[in-house]
C-alpha cells in the first residue's frame, strides 16, 4: 500500500496534464477533464492546463470557464502565445470583435510566422466593417500559410468569400481555386467557387462544381447547403427535375416545421 | 431575435480544432456529468381637396424645418412637439422575451384633414403584463400640419390602458366607411378600434370576431388586404409563440449577464386569417384557407400580387424558421410555397433571424421584389421576382450584402427619398440585446443607383437620421404633402422621431389617394403603372404593411426624377377594373375614385 500511495504522490501535475492532452486526443473528453482538473488541482496557474481546460469547456458549451481560463493563463504568461490566440478566438466567436483584436494581435507579435492569428485577426476586421485592414491581413495569412495544405485551402477559402462579399467575383474565383490546387479534396473551395461561377453566370460550370463538392466530406458546408445551390442552378438551366430533386433532399436534410 | 450566426464567415472553430487533435471528428458538446462547474473553476482574480389653410397652393406645407439643416435629408422635428410618448418595454434588469420588439408606428389620417398623424403602440409593466401608468400607454399624435403635433390619445380613447404589451399595428378602413381604423397586435389581447369620425375610437374587438387567437399566443404583426377580391378588407394577423411572463424562460451568456433566449427555444405558431364578412364582423379562416398549415415565428408581413394574377398573395418573415410565401389560389386557400418560389432561405439554404419586410418593384420591371432584414452576421437579402414564376436572391449582385453585414435590421422597407424613381431601402437597426459594443446601432439607407445595385447614403441622411439607439418600427409617410416621403421611428426608451425629408432636390413626384368603390375604400391591392413623357414605367401598389410592426402611407408614391410630364397612368384595382388617367399634372397628390 504503501508503495502504491508513493506512486500517486508521483504523479504530478505535469503527468496529469499529458494524460488530459492524450486523452483529449483520443477524444476521451471525460477522462480528459478529470486529468485536466487533477493538474490545477496541484498547480493551479499551469499554463497548458488553463488552456486545455480552456478548449475543453468550448466543447462544453461554457465559454464562461474558458474566458476565465484563459485570462489566468495569460496573466500568468503573456507571452503565451496559445493563450492569447485562444482568448481572440474565443471573443471572436462570441461576437466580442474589440475585444478580439488585443489578444490576437498579441499572439501575432508573439508568433509573427503563425497563420491563424493572422487570419483571425482579418476575419474580426471584416466583421468589424474595416474591409482595407481585413484584405490585408487575409493575404498576410494567405502568404504565411504553407503551400498546399489544408489550412492554406481554409484561409483561401475564406478571403475568396471576403472578395465575394465585396462584389470582387473575378478575385474570389481564383482564391477558390487556389484553394482547391492547395487541397482538392475541400468541399468548402468547391462550393464556394460554384456560387462564384454562379454569379458569373457560368451555370453550368457552377453545377460542376456543387456536384463535385457533395462528393467530398463535409466538414463545414453542408449537403443542404449544396443541394439548395444546386437547385438553384437546375432551375437557371432548365433543368426542372434536377432542380426538383435537389430541392428535395435540400428538404429532407433539412427540418421542416410544417405542422 | 436570434443568435448571431456568423458560421459562414468561420472557418469552423470545430474543424480547426478537429485539426489539432488529428482530424478526429469531435462532438461539439460534452455531456453535464463532465464537470466543468464554476466552482471546479480556478479563480482568477399634398392633396388637391387639403382643408388645411396653412397649405400652399402646391399642397405643400410651409418650409419651417428646411432652413434647419440644408445639407441633410431629414430633420427630426418631434422635440417642436408636446407629448409624453416613450417607448417604454419595462426593461429593468430582467430581460423578458418580448422586449427587444416594442414600438409600432402607424400613420393614419384618422380625422380626414388631409394631413397624416401618427399613432405608437407602447409595452406594459412585466411581468403583470399591464399597462399600470401612463408611462405605457400607446400614442395618437394629431398632425396640425405646420410641423407640429398633438397628443390625442386619451381623447381619442386609444390609450390601451386595458391592453397588454403592443406590438404590431395595421391601419385600414375595414368597413369601408371612409375612415381609417387601427388593429393592435398584443402579448394578450389584440385589438380592433373602430373610427367613429368625430375624432374617438371605440374598441369593438369582442363583436368583431377577431378575438379568436389561441391563448397566450404572442402576435406580432398585422396586415390588412382583400384575399379574395370582394371588396372587404380581411386581415393577416402574424403570431410567434406561445408567451406569458409566467412561462418566460431566462438565458444567460455568462454567470453574470442575462440575455435575451433564443427564439429556437420557442414554439413555433400559425399566423391566422380573418375573413372580413361585413358589418364590422370577421370569420377566422386560418385552417379553412390553409394559412394554418404552416408553423412559423412570425415578423414581418408585405402584401402584394406577386404572381401578377390579380390576387394579393403574403410574404411573412419567420425568426429563424424558413419564410413564408402565401401564394393566393383564388379560391379562398393559399399554398405556401416560399421553398418553391426561392424565397424561404438565404442563398446558404438557411432560415435566418427575418425581422421586417417590404415587397415592391425596386427594379421597375413591372414586377414586385422582396426584402428583409435580419441581424448581424446574416446580411439582408433582396429577392428579384423572376417574371412572377420565382424569386432570384441578389442581395450581392446589388452589393447589398456587405453594406449589411454587421446591421441588426427591425423595421426596413422601399422609400424613393430622393424622388428618382428608384426605390431606396430604408432600415431601423439595433442589436437584439445590448451586451456587445456594437449593440446599439444607426439607421441606414441605402441609395438605388437606376434599380441594379445600391450604395450607403447614411451619412448624408442627417445626424438626426444617424441617431445610435435601438430602433424598431418605423412608418414610411409624407406628413407635409410636399411629395417627399418622411420616416418616423422609434427607438426602445426614446422619444420617437419625426423625420422630416427637407427635400434637397428638385425631382418631380406624384402620389396617388385612391378611393375604392367597388373594391375596399383604401384601394389597398390597387397597382399603380405611371409612365412618364419619355416612356420611363414605374410601379407601385396600395398597401400600408411596411416593415416590421408598423403600417405606413396609403397613398401610392412615385418620384419622377427630372421629368415634370407623365403621359398616362394606368390603375389595376383589385376589383378587376382598370382605370387610365391621361397626362395628370405633377407634383400634386391626386385623388382617383374607382370607376363603376
Amino acid at each position: 500500500m504503501i508503495w502504491l500511495l508513493a506512486l500517486q504522490l508521483a504523479v504530478g501535475p505535469a503527468q496529469h496534464y499529458e494524460k488530459a492532452k492524450e486523452d483529449f486526443a483520443q477524444q476521451r473528453l471525460s477522462e480528459a477533464v478529470s486529468e485536466v482538473d487533477a493538474a490545477l488541482h496541484e498547480s493551479p496557474y499551469m499554463v497548458p492546463a488553463l488552456i486545455l481546460k480552456a478548449r475543453l469547456a468550448t466543447f462544453a458549451h461554457r465559454p464562461d470557464v474558458a474566458k476565465s481560463c484563459l485570462i489566468t493563463a495569460i496573466t500568468v504568461d503573456p507571452t503565451s502565445e496559445e493563450g492569447q490566440f485562444y482568448l481572440g478566438l474565443l471573443y471572436y466567436v462570441q461576437n466580442d470583435f474589440k475585444l478580439a483584436l488585443s489578444p490576437l494581435q498579441a499572439a501575432q507579435t508573439l508568433s509573427p510566422k503563425s497563420p491563424l492569428p493572422v487570419f483571425y485577426l482579418a476575419m474580426t476586421q471584416e466583421a468589424l466593417g474595416d474591409e482595407i485592414k481585413a484584405q490585408d491581413l487575409y493575404q498576410r495569412a494567405e502568404d504565411l500559410s504553407p503551400h498546399k495544405s489544408p489550412q492554406s485551402a481554409e484561409i483561401l477559402v475564406a478571403y475568396g468569400r471576403f472578395l465575394l462579399s465585396l462584389g470582387r467575383t473575378e478575385d474570389s474565383i481564383e482564391k477558390d481555386r487556389r484553394a482547391i490546387e492547395a487541397d482538392p479534396k475541400s468541399r468548402d473551395a468547391h462550393y464556394e467557387l460554384a456560387k462564384g461561377l454562379d454569379y458569373e453566370g457560368d451555370f453550368n460550370n457552377a453545377a460542376r462544381e456543387g456536384e463535385r463538392a457533395l462528393t467530398l466530406p463535409d466538414l463545414d458546408t453542408t449537403d443542404a447547403q449544396i443541394h439548395f445551390l444546386l437547385a438553384k442552378l437546375y432551375r437557371k438551366l432548365n433543368e426542372p427535375d434536377l432542380a426538383k430533386a435537389h430541392l428535395e433532399k435540400f428538404q429532407a436534410a433539412h427540418q421542416t416545421t410544417d405542422k | 431575435m436570434a443568435d448571431v450566426g456568423r458560421r459562414s464567415f468561420l472557418v469552423s472553430i470545430a474543424a480547426w480544432l478537429t485539426a489539432l487533435v488529428g482530424r478526429r471528428a469531435i462532438p461539439t458538446f460534452l455531456p453535464a456529468e463532465l464537470g466543468l462547474s464554476q466552482a471546479a473553476e480556478p479563480s482568477p482574480s399634398a392633396s388637391l381637396h387639403l382643408s388645411n389653410a396653412q397649405t400652399r397652393p402646391d399642397g405643400r406645407m410651409p418650409d419651417n424645418h428646411s432652413s434647419m439643416a440644408a445639407s441633410n435629408w431629414f430633420t427630426d422635428v418631434a422635440s417642436q412637439s408636446q407629448f409624453a410618448y416613450r417607448t417604454n418595454n419595462d426593461f429593468t434588469g430582467r430581460k423578458y422575451f418580448p422586449q427587444p420588439m416594442c414600438g409600432g408606428v402607424a400613420a393614419i389620417d384618422y380625422n380626414n384633414d388631409g394631413f397624416m398623424d401618427l399613432f405608437f403602440t407602447n409595452g406594459a409593466k412585466l411581468p403583470e403584463l399591464e399597462k399600470t401608468s401612463p408611462a405605457y400607454y400607446n400614442c395618437l399624435l394629431r398632425n396640425n400640419g405646420d410641423g407640429t403635433f398633438e397628443d390625442v390619445t386619451a381623447k381619442a380613447g386609444l390609450t390601451g390602458a386595458d391592453l397588454g404589451f403592443c406590438l404590431g399595428v395595421a391601419v385600414a378602413d375595414y368597413d369601408n366607411d371612409g375612415y381609417e381604423d387601427l388593429f393592435i397586435c398584443s402579448a394578450g389581447r389584440n385589438a380592433l378600434y373602430h373610427n367613429n369620425g368625430d375624432g374617438t375610437f371605440t374598441d369593438v374587438t369582442a363583436q368583431s370576431g377577431l378575438k379568436s387567437k389561441p391563448e397566450n399566443v404572442l402576435s406580432v404583426g398585422a396586415a390588412w388586404f382583400d384575399y379574395n377580391n370582394d371588396g372587404l378588407l380581411d386581415l393577416i394577423v402574424t403570431n410567434y409563440t406561445f408567451w406569458t411572463p409566467q412561462t418566460d424562460k431566462q438565458c444567460f451568456k455568462d454567470t453574470a449577464r442575462e440575455e435575451y433566449c433564443s427564439p429556437t427555444i420557442y414554439k413555433s405558431v400559425e399566423s391566422r386569417l380573418y375573413r372580413n364578412v361585413g358589418h364590422g364582423r370577421f370569420e377566422d379562416v386560418t385552417e379553412t384557407s390553409g394559412i394554418g398549415k404552416a408553423l412559423g415565428k412570425g415578423m414581418g408581413i408585405s402584401i402584394a400580387d406577386f404572381t401578377g394574377n390579380g390576387l394579393m398573395d403574403i410574404f411573412i418573415a419567420n425568426d429563424t424558421e424558413p419564410n413564408f410565401l402565401f401564394i393566393n389560389q383564388g379560391d379562398g386557400t393559399f399554398k405556401e410555397s416560399g421553398l418553391e418560389y426561392g424565397v424561404a432561405y438565404n442563398e446558404e439554404g438557411n432560415a435566418v433571424s427575418g425581422m421586417g419586410s417590404d415587397a415592391k418593384d425596386f427594379d421597375n420591371d413591372g414586377w414586385v421584389d422582396v426584402i428583409y432584414n435580419d441581424l448581424a452576421g446574416q446580411f439582408f437579402a433582396i429577392f428579384k421576382n423572376e417574371g412572377g414564376k420565382s424569386f432570384n436572391e441578389v442581395t450581392w449582385p446589388t452589393k447589398l450584402g456587405p453594406l449589411t453585414r454587421n446591421l441588426s435590421g427591425w423595421s426596413i422597407g422601399f422609400i424613393d427619398y430622393n424622388n428618382d424613381g428608384w426605390k431606396d431601402i430604408y432600415s431601423a437597426n439595433g442589436d437584439v440585446d445590448n451586451l456587445a459594443e456594437s449593440s446599439r446601432q444607426h439607421d441606414t439607407m441605402f441609395e438605388n443607383e437606376d434599380g441594379k445595385t445600391f450604395i450607403d447614403v447614411t451619412e448624408k441622411m442627417g445626424p438626426d437620421f444617424a441617431f445610435v439607439g435601438y430602433q424598431r418600427g418605423a412608418a414610411f409617410v409624407d406628413l407635409n404633402n410636399d411629395g417627399f416621403m418622411d420616416l418616423v421611428v422609434t427607438s426602445l426608451g426614446q422619444k420617437p422621431r419625426i423625420l422630416m425629408n427637407n427635400a434637397l432636390v428638385k425631382n418631380h413626384w406624384i402620389m396617388f389617394d385612391l378611393r375604392g368603390r367597388k373594391s375596399n375604400r383604401d384601394g389597398i391591392g390597387a397597382t399603380i403603372k405611371v409612365t412618364t413623357g419619355s416612356g420611363r414605367a414605374l410601379h407601385n401598389h396600395v398597401t400600408t404593411s411596411v416593415g416590421f410592426m408598423s403600417s405606413s402611407d396609403r397613398r401610392a408614391h412615385f418620384g419622377l426624377g427630372a421629368e415634370a410630364k407623365i403621359d398616362h397612368v394606368e390603375i389595376r384595382w383589385p376589383s378587376g377594373i382598370v382605370q387610365r388617367l391621361e397626362h395628370p399634372t405633377v407634383d400634386r397628390i391626386v385623388k382617383v375614385e374607382e370607376p363603376t
